[in-house]
């Protein structure tokens, strides 16, 4: 049989991928407690809703990690259980957001930002019942946060909505790169590696200084000419679509792991993530990326008498606080808790339902 | 369907795999290796399968007719009609919009603005390729040096092979229709280099020739105003070794998967870097092409014995250059070569004449000769990356800012530059020694090679991945 060799060398090659993979898998399962055996025994973390198409947690769930434990409530959130009908005299909060508000480092429900908020707003209004819902999702982009808003919270009936825009709105910019210089082919359809494969992933993560470009090109994206009205027009929406139902909504500010200040060298390191999810720009080009999508906020937060809570410049960079470019660590999840509960106070954002609903 | 993709490699594992198993059924693996060659068009974009349908039928038509014409008017007939359809297609789709731009352009300039738009038509991936490879053969039937093919089959399979469809090598039909012939009987040992063969010619392109675009050319072409002379003139060098690396990777690939299958396509470059002269260059680059255009261009047009030879040599060179891609950029491409070449043409003879012998082959000026020439094509290939002529001018004038001094260098660029250029001045046997002590490797390793190639591979793709001569 002529091709023997060859086959068999194939087939050792495809062995090794399965058995790196089959490990990179193990390992996803041991500590996040998801991998592509949960999704093969029906498991899986994230489902669509059939009524809202929104992408939530599987209710009433646990996902057991070693280094992660997600619990989710029956309406799909990772929130302790929420009844529809509110306590008198008690005070709700909904938190929107993506992965960074979910928490997606944070080792359980109650070491998220949310939670933690509700901690701290519970030792300040001993008398009150405080619920902070988490309403945050992975990979949510702003259009998501809206049908959220419209979806889920709208029903929850909160005093207030904090949103946490996160940064999934910025791949889309590569996206629409994309499409736009690929040449206008029709092709039969292909198929491509399935995006629940580790070893790219993880390969892909660790390798992203092999691909860093040392000056722009043409092949990248001018982040200062970027159009973002996209993105504002969403802000807009949003903000509209909670005023619409009479719920108070503050924006926050996207903080980030790299800053300006830092060793280039370290830059780079904390950068390697968001470089990882916009291929697209270069390290300046995500550091301009970043602040005109703060200035957005704030801006639209003016003209719209909606107030701003500037995390960006209230949590530092670093490690110490976050995991990778936009993940919170542990500290990150609490000074985040912190800003956002003395911004809620000190502006007295709180006053009114407090004073409202005083029994 | 990329060919660094999860489904090209599907793909090529299930032709092989059929393949391996219609070995004792020629004809039905020539049918299976048609059916797949098709689809793999296909998967590129469906709606020009059709081109390529038309381009067989005409020249198998037309090849028929010519062996079977009584008078040489006859033939002549049917040769014009085949070439006006393959070279009509081809205006069409890839040169009608450089036209109306360039004759609004000029009419413009003398104050008429004419209401007419430019097709913006896209352009069916390898038209360049497939519509030459099959008029060679009509070419061939007309001269009478090849016979007319009896089996349509077989005649489709040569115009749409997969490994060659897309871009080339330009195979002609007397190399590879006799190929389909006669039964050709699967080898392990031409089946194992001939994977050898698409590994490196993987490696070429996506750890040198990708490489080299990302940290040093496409930076450099896309704003020359921002870098020192040398960062341009080492991006110049940087693209001359990107594109051998892109183009002698894909012919790797195109020659490895016809190896593995059991056929022989013919090579394409002979370490063109070495060539002592502009001429000699085209002896050892993109040889399937410029034998073609030597072929039935330059001797069709009389080459040196009828006709002003120079002449002749400049409309090849230009035709060399409008058939990469139209534009005035690529027109003074072709006429750069195509003067250098007459001038090259005029001193031999002129030696010839004064009794002086040739130039030496070996020592210094061998040296000094290889080192010009290199420059001379690096830097004439700047007006071919170029997006335009206007751009290619502004960077050669950005070559010769001096005030300018930002050169960043990333040791990316350096080692990538300096191994390919090590890579390519290697003897060739080094090359083919490599290959054989991979054939050579237990099974296991060879996997284990494949596997930690392709694992680095994948951390170096940038983008969507493709070649730079799918664009032509």
């Amino acid at each position: 049989m002529p091709y023997r060799r060859v086959f068999q060398a194939l087939l050792c090659s495809v062995a090794l991928f399965l058995l790196v993979e089959v490990m990179l898998q193990i390992r996803s399962q041991l500590r996040h407690g998801q991998s592509v055996f949960s999704a093969v025994a029906a498991q899986k973390m994230y489902q669509a809703d059939l009524d809202t198409g929104l992408v939530l947690l599987r209710p009433n769930s646990t996902f057991s990690g070693s280094e992660i434990v997600i619990r989710s409530n029956s309406l799909g959130l990772r929130s302790p259980e929420i009844d529809v009908a509110r306590t008198p005299g008690s005070l709700r909060i909904a938190v929107i957001g993506a992965s960074t508000v979910m928490g997606a480092y944070a080792a359980s429900n109650e070491e998220s930002f949310p939670a933690l908020m509700e901690a701290r707003l519970r030792v300040l209004y001993p008398n009150r019942l405080v619920e902070v819902v988490n309403a945050g999702m992975v990979g949510y982009s702003l259009a998501d946060q809206r049908r959220m808003l419209t979806h889920r919270v709208t029903v929850l009936h909160p005093d207030l909505v904090i949103v946490y825009p996160g940064s999934n709105d910025f791949a889309g910019y590569c996206r629409e790169k994309e499409v736009r210089t690929e040449p206008p082919r029709q092709g039969l359809p292909t198929l491509s590696l399935p995006n629940w494969l580790l070893s790219t992933e993880i390969l892909l993560k660790n390798t992203s200084g092999l691909r860093e470009v040392p000056v722009p090109s043409g092949d990248v994206v001018d982040a200062a000419k970027l159009d973002i009205s996209t993105y504002v027009a969403e802000l807009e929406q949003l903000i509209e679509s909670s005023h619409k139902r009479g719920m108070k909504i503050v924006l926050a500010t996207n903080a980030r792991a790299y800053r300006r200040d830092q060793e280039p060298k370290l830059q780079q390191q904390l950068s390697r993530t968001a470089r990882f999810y916009n291929h697209c720009f270069s390290l300046e080009g995500l550091h301009v990326l970043y602040e005109r999508h703060n200035l957005a906020i704030r801006e639209t937060g003016a003209l719209l008498g909606v107030p701003v809570v500037d995390l960006h410049n209230q949590i530092p960079g670093g490690t110490r606080f976050f995991v990778d470019s936009h993940h919170f660590t542990k500290q990150g999840e609490s000074v985040a808790a912190d800003a956002l509960v003395t911004f809620l106070t000190q502006h007295d954002l709180l006053g009114t339902f407090l004073a409202k609903t005083a029994p | 369907m990329s060919f660094q993709s999860l489904h090209f490699f599907l793909f090529f594992l299930l032709v092989l795999v059929l393949n391996q198993a219609l070995r004792n059924r020629f004809n039905a693996r020539k049918s299976m290796l048609l059916v797949g060659s098709y689809y793999f068009y296909m998967c590129w974009d469906w709606r020009f399968a059709s081109l390529v349908v038309l381009v067989t039928v005409v020249n198998y038509v037309a090849g028929a007719r010519i062996a079977a014409a009584r008078t040489p008017q006859e033939k002549r007939w049917w040769l014009v009609g085949a070439l006006t359809t393959c070279l009509g297609v081809l205006a069409y789709f890839k040169y009608l919009d450089f036209f109306v731009s360039s004759v609004v352009g000029v009419l413009a300039k003398m104050g008429i603005t004419p209401d007419v738009d430019v097709l913006s038509l896209a352009l069916p991936i390898g038209i360049s390729f497939f519509t030459f490879q099959s008029l060679s053969y009509v070419l061939d039937v007309y001269r009478g040096v090849e016979a007319p093919c009896r089996d349509p089959r077989d005649f489709a399979l040569f115009v749409a092979f997969f490994p060659t469809v897309l871009a080339g090598p330009i195979t002609r039909a007397r190399q590879f229709l006799p190929q389909l012939a006669t039964d050709q009987k699967l080898e392990a040992s031409q089946a194992e280099i001939g994977l050898a063969l698409m590994l490196r010619g993987f490696i070429k392109k996506i750890a040198f020739a990708d490489v080299l675009a990302m940290h040093l050319v496409s930076p450099a072409f896309a704003e020359p105003s921002q870098f020192s002379p040398l960062f341009l003139l080492l991006a110049a060098y940087g693209y001359s070794f990107q594109i051998y690396m892109d183009f002698s990777g894909y012919t790797d690939i195109a020659r490895g998967m016809a190896k593995a299958l059991g056929f022989e396509l013919v090579e394409n470059f002979n370490r063109p870097y070495l060539a002592h002269s502009v001429s000699n260059f085209w002896q050892r680059w993109h040889i399937s092409m410029s034998s073609f255009f030597r072929d039935y261009l330059f001797f069709g047009l009389g080459g040196s014995k009828y006709g002003n030879v120079y002449f002749n040599l400049m409309l090849t060179f230009v035709a060399i250059g409008l058939w990469h891609d139209a534009g005035w950029n690529f027109i003074a491409y072709g006429a750069t070569h195509g003067l250098v070449v007459c001038f090259e043409r005029w001193r031999r003879n002129r030696r010839a004449m004064l009794g002086q012998s040739p130039l030496p082959d070996r020592g210094w000026p061998w040296f000094w000769r290889v080192a010009l020439t290199f420059h001379i094509v690096a830097l004439s290939r700047v007006m071919f990356r170029a997006e335009d002529l206007g751009k290619a001018a502004d960077y050669y004038a950005d070559m010769l800012n001096f005030a300018q001094s930002n050169t960043p260098l990333s040791i990316m660029a350096l080692l990538t530059l300096a191994s390919s250029v090590i890579l390519h001045y290697l003897p060739q046997r080094w090359a083919g020694r490599v290959l054989e002590r991979f054939r050579l490797l237990p099974v296991w390793a060879q996997g284990a090679i494949l596997s930690m190639s392709v694992y680095g591979l994948m951390a170096l793709v940038v983008g969507k991945p493709s070649f730079v001569y799918f664009g032509f």
